[in-house]
């Protein structure tokens, strides 16, 4: 065996040589993360007062049994002569003791019992419990206070990254134009295609940071190639059995025959108008079926291209999907409402929303919201109480932002909230265009 | 809370990323933990009385944090191996380990990642803080709370550790040139 290649000196310059890894997150993104977490410990604060109450349940039910076990001993031993007295008058003893004990002992430490199991399994450490079924796992808690204590969300080596990105990344926010830099100077571009909702109602378009080079009809190739929607509530659409191309300035769609569904081309002008031209990539699409130009639609009948320049904006309102997350959507992305006429027309449509078709107002009833321009910088008024520095008014926040973008806004100042900030939004100065819409952020 | 942020960010984010992603060595989980420790930070940042310098108190802090972690796992690995669930999963930091940062690095590079692994945590932690984040010694110590003659003995040490590891992999590397293992 030859001797090492290393030596001491060597090995501490190596050491500080050792390749710096960076957080890739932007900022806001762990900004947001981090107040997000700040709100979860509130509430965990909260949960955590609801175990005074089965705390209580159980010390009640322990000194019950302490009473009622331990206690026939202990009468054996300190009360010997009243067992003498018991033969005499048995019913008489069993009234007494039902005196003495007035909660019915039989019932109560049953059902006492049930609610504790079930305070266990909601403990943090439920997931390793229920694989576990007894014995060796009931001490833990006891022995690993911290895990109580700051219920700190510990992300496990794979799978719980995973679930930490589910759980954490329920609303998908747009990125602001510092962030969008930060990521372009990492090398990275936004895509955004649009997906649909269950019932083909409207369409919602989703954001991604990409890397690398190509046209922007390979990225959004790449993207509905890797990206499942349904992971997030969404529905895939035509485009995802699609081949795109770039072709002199124009994306080419081409589609395999009897591809497109009836439902699917009432939303086709939108679903290619927030895919290819929500970020001013595109303005015209052209159609194929396999190589040979145009595509024979059921309704509309055949295409060879389709001007898709005036199928965004309108106001902005939230959609939850099955899965739990959070998206804005555009009143121009649905199927059964337009643009309204005016910014001010539209900020008055945020706090109504089409509850019935599950677009929920981002703004409160309660408030009003008025709008100035002075060139591309637009002013709005907030009137109304009750605002605070949260998730609900950030994504209001987000609504407004977006809406004022759809109606050619360069930068926003929102005035009158009596906040200096919300979420990420510095409201001393105005606030620059919003960037894509419902980013992914795929771990 | 966002202005502090802001500062806290520009001006330690990538070193605090990179102390507590060569401690457990999962990009996830590296991930997490920088921002528990920005949500300790923050919530104790009007308390901060500036008797130790703010980035000896972030290290601190994050020091703590990570150690909390690295501690937290190891008790799950030993209940996984409790209920004897498959090795696999025991080992899935270490599958994940090597960062992309490190992928096109020379293989003497990943061998010493590799075996600072293997090294006691205190001594991951001094070397760590000393070399790859350039503290100095004095600096080092207030991040641990030790005296700056134990960091010097535990550098020491583990540098001399360090080497003895990397014999025995350089040794074994030698052995199967030679077909004996």
């Amino acid at each position: 065996m030859e001797s090492s290649k290393w030596t001491e000196e060597e090995i501490q310059k190596q050491l500080e040589k050792m390749p710096s890894v960076k957080d890739k997150r932007s900022r806001e993104l762990i900004f947001h993360e981090i107040e997000g977490r700040l709100e979860e410990s509130k509430l965990s604060k909260k949960t955590t007062r609801t175990w005074i109450m089965p705390g209580l349940a159980t010390a009640c039910l322990l000194a019950i049994i302490l009473l009622l076990v331990p206690g026939t001993f202990i009468k054996n031993d300190v009360s010997a002569p009243s067992l003498h007295e018991k033969p005499k008058n048995n019913t008489l003893v069993r009234k007494e003791k039902d005196e003495v004990k007035e909660p019915s002992p039989a019932p109560e430490p049953k059902q006492s019992k049930k609610t504790v199991r079930v305070e266990e399994q909601k403990k943090p450490a439920a997931p390793e419990r229920s694989v576990k079924p007894s014995g060796p796992a009931k001490p833990e808690p006891t022995a690993d206070p911290p895990v109580q204590r700051y219920k700190v969300k510990v992300p496990e080596p794979s799978t719980a990254s995973i679930m930490a990105a589910v759980e954490s990344g329920k609303y998908h926010p747009p990125m602001t134009k510092t962030d969008l830099a930060e990521q372009m100077s990492a090398g990275k571009s936004v895509v955004t295609v649009a997906y649909s909702d269950e019932q083909a109602q409207f369409v919602v378009p989703v954001s991604f940071l990409v890397n690398g080079k190509g046209t922007y009809a390979d990225k959004v190739q790449n993207v509905l190639g890797s990206f499942k929607p349904e992971r997030v509530g969404l529905q895939p659409t035509m485009l995802n059995k699609a081949k795109l191309k770039e072709k002199e300035g124009a994306v080419v769609v081409d589609l395999p025959p009897g591809s497109v569904s009836s439902a699917e081309e009432a939303l086709l002008p939108k679903i290619l108008g927030y895919t290819f031209a929500y970020n001013h990539e595109y303005s015209n699409v052209k159609f194929m079926t396999g190589d040979q130009p145009g595509y024979k639609f059921s309704n509309l009948g055949p295409k060879e291209e389709m001007d898709i320049t005036k199928n965004s904006g309108g106001a902005n309102f939230l959609y939850t999907s099955p899965s739990g997350d959070e998206f804005l959507v555009d009143s121009n992305a649905t199927s059964f409402a337009g643009s309204a006429g005016s910014m001010q027309a539209a900020l008055d449509e945020l706090s109504k929303g089409y509850k019935d078709q599950k677009l929920m107002p981002a703004v409160p009833e309660d408030i009003k919201l008025t709008a100035s321009s002075s060139g591309a910088l637009t002013t709005i008024r907030v009137e109304g109480n009750g605002l605070k520095n949260d998730e609900k008014t950030r994504k209001m926040m987000d609504a407004l932002l977006m809406t004022a973008k759809n109606y050619g806004s360069q930068s926003v100042s929102v005035t009158n909230t009596n906040l200096e900030a919300i979420g990420p939004y510095d409201l001393e100065q105005p606030i620059d265009n919003l960037v894509g819409v419902n980013f992914m952020v795929v771990k | 809370m966002k202005d502090s942020f802001d500062r806290l960010y520009e001006e330690y984010h990538h070193s605090l990323f990179q102390f507590i992603y060569y401690m457990v060595r999962n990009r996830e989980a590296a991930e997490d933990i920088v921002q528990e420790v920005y949500i300790k930070v923050l919530k104790a940042y009007e308390a901060f009385e500036g008797k130790s310098s703010e980035k000896t108190w972030l290290y601190s802090i994050a020091r703590h944090v990570t150690i909390d972690w690295i501690r937290k796992q190891n008790r799950r690995k030993k209940k996984l191996l409790f209920f004897t669930l498959s090795e696999n999963e025991n080992e899935l930091v270490d599958q994940q380990s090597l960062p992309e940062e490190l992928v096109s690095q020379k293989e003497s590079v990943k061998e010493l990642y590799h075996a600072l692994k293997k090294c006691t945590i205190q001594q991951q932690q001094v070397l760590i803080l000393r070399y790859i984040q350039s503290l100095s010694i004095a600096e080092t110590a207030a991040v641990l709370g030790w005296t700056e003659s134990k960091v010097k003995t535990t550098q020491h040490r583990a540098i001399k550790g360090l080497k003895g590891l990397l014999d025995q992999t350089s040794g074994l590397e030698e052995e199967w040139k030679d077909g004996i293992v």
